[in-house]
């Protein structure tokens, strides 16, 4: 395979010579060979609308200029529509903060640009890949940002899963309202219940996982970009942030808005948690669901009272 | 720590997504009660005799009933007619289980 020759600041380093990606993306192959997992397209996409929205602030506050904006919202473009898509080749498993995969989507547009306006791989004689495509972001305010609209993309059609599942329950809930069975408790006969009412509480615990999980996607709707490497805002235009979040807030129809505070938003990774959390619940509410259908059809002629168990202490029901 | 907080949660959304579908097009749309079944077990379960009985009978005399229901392996409503402990149509009105999933206190 042939390659180019392409330096940072740690020195020379050898690139495959069509790669879209530059040096540090380089370094981060060789550094982290780790789990072979690439990031997931949703995350490789909010990177990307953060790039295009901060090339439209930085070029309405004057720092960037027309040329440079329009190749890199262009390039940002041909990613968003599906291409390139296999230019993004970090590990998942590398450095803290997401450096090496933040550089990646860096140079790929950069490079890319750089075609666009007529330059070469590698030369960034056009759009400088941190001077530019980068300007007035930092890892630090970036990759919790991109996290945040990632899983506000992914969790709003978990959302509408949940919320189609649950109609679907609730349908077979009103079909068997009538249909009368003996209840259980500790696997045993208990008092009558209809199944329209076992199945409609069904259709109400996944309603309620979709709207804690929908209660945990509104914190993530809160960015800290413009905060840049200190959560300061030094080196961005005191706009800038206002203007990223009104286009993400556009682009994803979603409340977006800049953070209340820029250091707690790049310090904390409590949303995420907070999304974790409602997404382990929705799973333990389906989990627990499944395993209720697969004792009802379960048998299907042995598996019941083939036991029996000494008496230990009555039930409380009377 | 982050890019691996990221994984997991996109990870999780994803599976969890493609797993809710495919519960609902494999699973939730073909589900049917097998109505004749429902009947048969609420028959032959005992389970609604001490709570319907209990008020008319006492609860010793209702759970006496019901272990010679169970004993005997036949249904209670036959163990409780043949008992005599009150008119045929007063017995299946009371161990009518519909009502009884309406809550509150039966007659």
């Amino acid at each position: 395979m042939s390659s180019r020759r392409e330096r940072d600041t740690l020195g020379e380093i050898e690139v495959p010579a069509a790669a879209l990606w530059g040096a540090q993306t380089q370094r981060a192959i060789e550094n982290y060979p780790i789990s072979g997992y690439r990031a997931f397209p949703a995350f490789i996409r909010a990177f990307v609308r953060i790039k295009r929205a901060a090339a439209l602030a930085n070029g309405e506050a004057g720092r960037l200029d027309e040329r440079r904006k329009d190749a890199i919202l262009a390039a940002c473009d041909e990613v968003l529509a599906g291409k390139h898509m296999d230019q993004f080749v970090v590990d998942v498993f590398h450095s803290g903060a997401g450096v090496s995969f933040h550089m990646n989507v860096n140079e790929v547009l950069a490079n890319r640009a750089n075609q666009l306006l007529g330059g070469g791989l590698g030369t960034y004689e056009h759009v400088n890949p941190n001077d530019h495509v980068n300007m007035a972001q930092s890892t630090n305010d970036t990759t919790p940002t991109a996290m945040r609209l990632a899983l506000l993309e992914l969790t709003k059609t978990l959302c509408v899963e949940l919320d189609t599942l649950a109609d679907a329950i609730a349908e077979k809930a009103s079909r068997y309202a009538d249909t009368v069975k003996p209840g259980r408790t500790h696997l045993q006969d208990a008092v009558p219940i209809t199944f329209g009412q076992e199945f409609s509480g069904w259709a109400e615990r996944i309603r309620g996982a979709a709207a804690r999980l929908r209660a945990a996607r509104a914190e993530l709707c809160d960015l800290g970009i413009g905060g840049t490497a200190a959560g300061t805002g030094l080196n961005a235009d005191p706009q800038f942030r206002e203007r990223v979040c009104v286009y993400l807030a556009e682009w994803y129809g979603e409340p977006i808005k800049p953070a209340k505070n820029l250091f707690s938003a790049m310090q904390s990774m409590a949303p995420f948690v907070r999304i974790a959390s409602g997404m382990r619940t929705a799973a333990i509410e389906v989990s627990s669901i499944c395993n209720d259908i697969r004792l009802l059809v379960s048998g299907q002629v042995i598996g019941n009272d083939t036991a029996v168990a000494y008496g230990a202490q009555p039930a409380s029901s009377s | 720590m982050m890019p691996g907080i990221n994984f997991a949660n996109c990870f999780s959304a994803t599976i969890l997504t493609n797993a809710v579908r495919v519960l609902r097009e494999k699973t939730i749309a073909g589900l049917e009660v097998d109505e004749d079944r429902a009947r048969e077990l609420m028959d032959a379960s005992p389970s609604l005799a001490v709570t319907a009985l209990s008020p008319h009978i006492g609860y010793a005399k209702a759970a006496a009933l019901v272990k010679q229901a169970l004993a005997e392996r036949r249904p209670l409503f036959d163990v409780a007619k043949d008992a005599k402990i009150m008119p045929e149509k007063d017995l299946r009105r009371v161990l009518d289980p519909l009502p009884m999933t309406k809550g509150g206190v039966q007659d």
